[in-house]
């Protein structure tokens, strides 16, 4: 309830008029950070996420009801009823709050420790830490979120065949074109292509098919140097 | 000059004193009495009793002491005044932690036994919404919440309710003492809920008197 009454002031969401397809996606959000921390609370996320989606199916279904005569109750009432209940408790808890501020300036003669005084005792002073839960994961997200990805590329080795690469060559030289700059040929393919490429062009021009010719800089030229290439399937293919 | 009278009677007004001075937790009419008497080896009214506080408050109020007798969980509990509070703070040699006080959690769940005694655990759950296992425990182990038997209901849970202490704790004299719960409409009243509540009035209730104050007030 805490973090749903958060989420409803955040972002001064109106009380009768509940985004719930909203809502759940932030619920859903802090779930995933805290399955980190808590299972136990990711319990509690998950089923007010469910609660959440569950009215919003009933919130697009049809009522079956809705012509018997009784007002159609809109599913989100119960939501907006445990809401309500819950911020009076929180206001008490408040008020309590203050109550417990006074009753701390008067110090009177105790045996039994007080409710602080003993939890300082256990060891689990939390000086001026007074935190509930959802602001620790809130901090928690917020430090998961800062954190900058670990860089992690996905390598997608990219396969490509001589017989590809020949394939797109003799197309090229086929179509029209007499002389192909093999790095106009192999401009922004990718290292494999270029590397299946260069033995295809290389395989051919050992057979004879092709002719190499030298161009400016690193560059070269290919020609046919038959009227007819063969079809590259025909080489044995050697992926790269 | 003086009657044995008078003379009892200051016997009373001190044994009462030293009691109140002596007592880690607050003391009731009821138990001054029966131990006065038993000191005193004489009958001791409760109306004796009062007397004897009201006129210890007095004595103490005309010395200006540092102490007071306060009302406190269906007692009398001798404690400083508020207003050493600072220079009490200041001088201890430990410091108290800045704040003694109960986390946000247990102060809530606290508040839900409070208003709701005798109450399950299960409710408390559906109040807040999350698991109130440890909160339970938690208080339970400062004595500010006790179990006090068990529901009827199905699976008979155990029901808790606030202790003694937590009436201390909180400076209550009793649980009628206990500040009211806003009613809904109030909360519905707040600002930052005023736009809804017409509109939200309107759910619960029939719409004739859903929006009487709204339009009717000139700043709104």
């Amino acid at each position: 309830m805490d973090l749903l009454l958060f989420f409803v002031q955040r972002d001064e969401l109106d009380i009768y008029d509940i985004p719930i397809a909203k809502l759940t996606d932030d619920f859903l959000e802090y779930t995933r950070h805290l399955t980190v921390v808590d299972l136990d609370a990711a319990g509690e996320f998950i089923y007010f996420a469910a609660l959440l989606i569950s009215i919003k199916v009933r919130t697009l279904l049809p009522r079956p009801d809705a012509d018997d005569g009784e007002e159609p109750v809109d599913p989100r009432t119960e939501l907006v009823e445990r809401l309500l209940e819950y911020m009076r408790f929180k206001e008490a808890a408040a008020l309590l709050r203050e109550r417990e501020m006074a009753r701390a300036m008067h110090a009177a003669r105790s045996v039994i420790a007080l409710p602080v005084a003993a939890e300082t005792a256990a060891g689990t002073d939390s000086t001026a830490l007074h935190l509930s839960r959802l602001d620790l994961i809130r901090a928690l997200r917020r430090v998961l979120t800062r954190l900058p990805e670990p860089v992690a590329h996905t390598v997608n080795r990219v396969r490509v065949s001589v017989a590809e690469a020949l394939a797109a060559l003799r197309s090229r030289l086929l179509g029209g074109e007499p002389r192909v700059s093999f790095q106009r040929f192999t401009a922004h393919a990718p290292r494999p292509f270029v590397v299946a490429s260069l033995l295809g062009v290389l395989e051919w021009a050992r057979r004879g098919y092709i002719r190499l010719a030298p161009a400016i800089g690193d560059d070269f030229l290919v020609e046919a140097a038959a009227s007819a290439l063969p079809d590259p399937s025909e080489v044995e293919p050697a992926a790269v | 000059m003086e009657l044995p009278i008078a003379e009892s009677l200051t016997a009373l007004d001190r044994l009462v004193e030293a009691m109140l001075f002596e007592a880690p937790s607050a003391l009731s009419t009821a138990v001054l009495a029966r131990r006065a008497a038993q000191g005193l080896g004489r009958d001791v009214r409760p109306s004796d009793v009062e007397a004897a506080v009201e006129r210890l408050r007095a004595r103490l109020e005309g010395q200006g002491s540092a102490l007071d007798v306060f009302d406190w969980a269906g007692g009398y509990r001798l404690a400083t005044r508020a207003d050493l509070a600072a220079t009490l703070d200041a001088s201890r040699e430990t410091p108290v932690p800045a704040s003694r006080k109960l986390s946000p959690s247990l102060l809530e769940t606290l508040a839900v036994v409070a208003y709701r005694q005798p109450v399950t655990k299960p409710e408390v759950d559906f109040v807040r919404g999350v698991d109130s296992d440890y909160a339970l425990r938690r208080l339970a182990e400062l004595e500010l919440v006790e179990e006090t038997g068990r529901a009827d209901s199905v699976g008979r849970p155990t029901l808790y309710a606030t202790t003694a202490g937590f009436l201390d704790a909180f400076g209550l004299a009793s649980l009628d003492a206990l500040p009211p719960l806003r009613e809904i409409e109030s909360v519905l009243n707040d600002p930052a809920f005023n736009r809804e509540r017409a509109r939200l009035l309107a759910l619960h209730e029939p719409p004739s008197d859903a929006r009487p104050s709204e339009p009717s007030d000139p700043d709104a």
